[in-house]
């Protein structure tokens, strides 16, 4: 047995990738590779990772900052990475990367508050070959930090964590 | 010689004038014949008028006819309007009930392909085993085993340790995927499933791809109970080649939705203003052409036909606000 050899399925390298295996495939079409085998060796799933942009914010020890309101923490942590990394404008990153590594219920809360944070002007969000993309728009940088800082936070924002 | 003022009619004649004349007879004759035609005359408008009566009874039992067959005529129309939702119904039911048998059958054929995938690895080993690289195979495995004691080393020397073992790493990894036999090939009977997909327009333009596949809505909802089984790279192919027709249409940005319909996986891409009066040509060619060529498919002998069907029978009229599929990408 030599599994250390083998490409790894599909579903394999949806995991490593921390994305699910239909936008795996996806990108495999958007990336330009011919129809072959839908398997996996380091050296392609490196490529899409580089293709695609995607980053792993959370997990192996990086954790959302402390927060008496632990949602309120894991979106403080998401938007100081995005102030960090200067995602700003058309300087855009993977949604999913916002969350990935997190666990399920923090997940659904920042997809959730995506949606506000789109509605209140804060961030913008739009489909690539590369992935749903996101940023925060220029005029709302310092909205967006100071509710980095669990500052002003809007009331419907809010209510995602009470 | 006096004369009656009324000359007509014998009645008119004065008895005892001339009753003893010719003339008398004559008209006697005449009142004779006169009475006679009378009751001939009237004899006719009795038939006509009876003929009439008839007419009219006919006429309103036609009208009758006319009117009820009107009613009839009614109710074959609404019959022949809820045959079109029957043949809707039916076709859906029909089209589902075969789609779960197939996805019964694959669920088989994914367990079959499960069992048989460790004998890839037995190849590649044996090929390994037979070849020049057994010798750099094993020595990688003792450095794997050792990689600890790397930790006590200087870091020089361990820097060059491990450049050079990932130069070997390199080379196996190289020649395993030349001897890799790839998906292991079944001999089981082909199995023939369906891909069945409707293309919704609106004014005639294509908006929206809607697919439903053999394969348990599950294998998506908790794909990671299926990350190595047929089952999901089935799924997986379709979406390819939703993806590759998309590509083609020059909606490189689109993303799809994955949910699940009656139990079953269900897929929708918006194909929006750039869909293209050739949108279905499109995905019915890049559909066929992806499943024809997947070598998993090929090696564990599953045959996916695309089907393309009327949008009311994978979504039938009360289900016409979409399907359940939502998740998004």
């Amino acid at each position: 047995m030599m599994p250390e050899f083998l490409p790894v399925s599909l579903g394999a390298a949806s995991k490593q990738l921390g994305i699910e295996p239909f936008e795996l495939t996806r990108l495999v079409v958007a990336a330009g590779d011919p129809v072959g085998r839908l398997e996996f060796n380091a050296a392609r799933i490196e490529a899409i990772r580089r293709f695609a942009g995607i980053e792993r914010w959370w997990g192996e020890g990086t954790t959302p900052p402390a927060d008496e309101v632990p949602l309120r923490g894991v979106l403080r942590g998401a938007l100081q990475r995005m102030l960090e990394t200067k995602r700003v404008g058309d300087q855009r990153t993977r949604q999913d990367n916002l969350w990935r590594g997190l666990p399920t219920k923090q997940r659904r809360f920042v997809e959730d508050v995506i949606d506000v944070l789109v509605e209140h002007g804060l961030v913008s969000v739009r489909a690539e070959a590369t992935g749903v993309m996101i940023s925060i728009r220029p005029e709302a940088i310092e909205r967006v930090q100071a509710l980095a800082d669990g500052r002003d936070v809007p009331d419907d924002v809010a209510r995602l964590w009470s | 010689m006096a004369l009656s003022p009324h000359t007509d009619t014998g009645d008119a004649i004065s008895p005892g004038i001339l009753e003893d004349t010719g003339i008398a007879a004559v008209l006697r004759e005449v009142g004779a014949w006169r009475t006679d035609a009378d009751a001939q005359h009237q004899l006719q408008l009795d038939e006509v008028d009876e003929e009439v009566t008839r007419l009219k009874t006919a006429i309103e039992d036609l009208q009758r006819q006319l009117t009820a067959l009107a009613d009839f005529r009614g109710d074959l129309v609404r019959k022949s309007e809820r045959l079109e939702a029957e043949q809707a119904r039916r076709a859906h039911e029909g089209i589902f009930e075969r789609l779960h048998a197939q996805a019964t059958e694959l669920e088989t054929r994914a367990k079959a392909a499960t069992a048989a995938a460790p004998r890839r690895s037995q190849i590649i080993a044996e090929r390994f085993a037979a070849s020049e690289m057994a010798k750099p195979l094993e020595e990688f495995r003792q450095f794997k085993a050792n990689a600890a004691q790397l930790e006590a080393l200087p870091a020089s020397y361990r820097s060059a340790i491990l450049a050079h073992h990932k130069t070997q790493e390199d080379a196996l990894v190289a020649f395993a995927a030349r001897i890799d036999p790839g998906p292991v090939t079944m001999e089981d009977p082909e199995v023939e499933l369906d891909v069945v997909f409707t293309v919704d327009t609106s004014e005639d333009q294509p908006e929206l791809v809607s697919v439903v596949l053999p394969v348990r809505e599950s294998t998506y909802g908790r794909w990671e109970e299926h990350a190595d089984d047929l089952q999901l790279l089935v799924a997986a192919r379709v979406v390819e080649g939703l993806y590759r027709a998309a590509a083609q249409l020059g909606l490189s940005k689109a993303h799809a939705m994955y949910g699940g319909h009656r139990g079953l996986l269900a897929v929708e891409l918006e194909l929006g203003p750039g869909g293209g009066s050739d949108a279905s040509r499109k995905v019915a060619d890049a559909l066929r052409s992806v499943l024809e060529h997947a070598p998993e498919l090929i090696a564990t002998r599953v045959r996916l036909r695309p089907s393309q069907v009327r949008t009311d029978y994978l979504l039938p009229p009360d289900d016409n606000h979409g399907s359940e599929a939502g998740h998004d990408a």
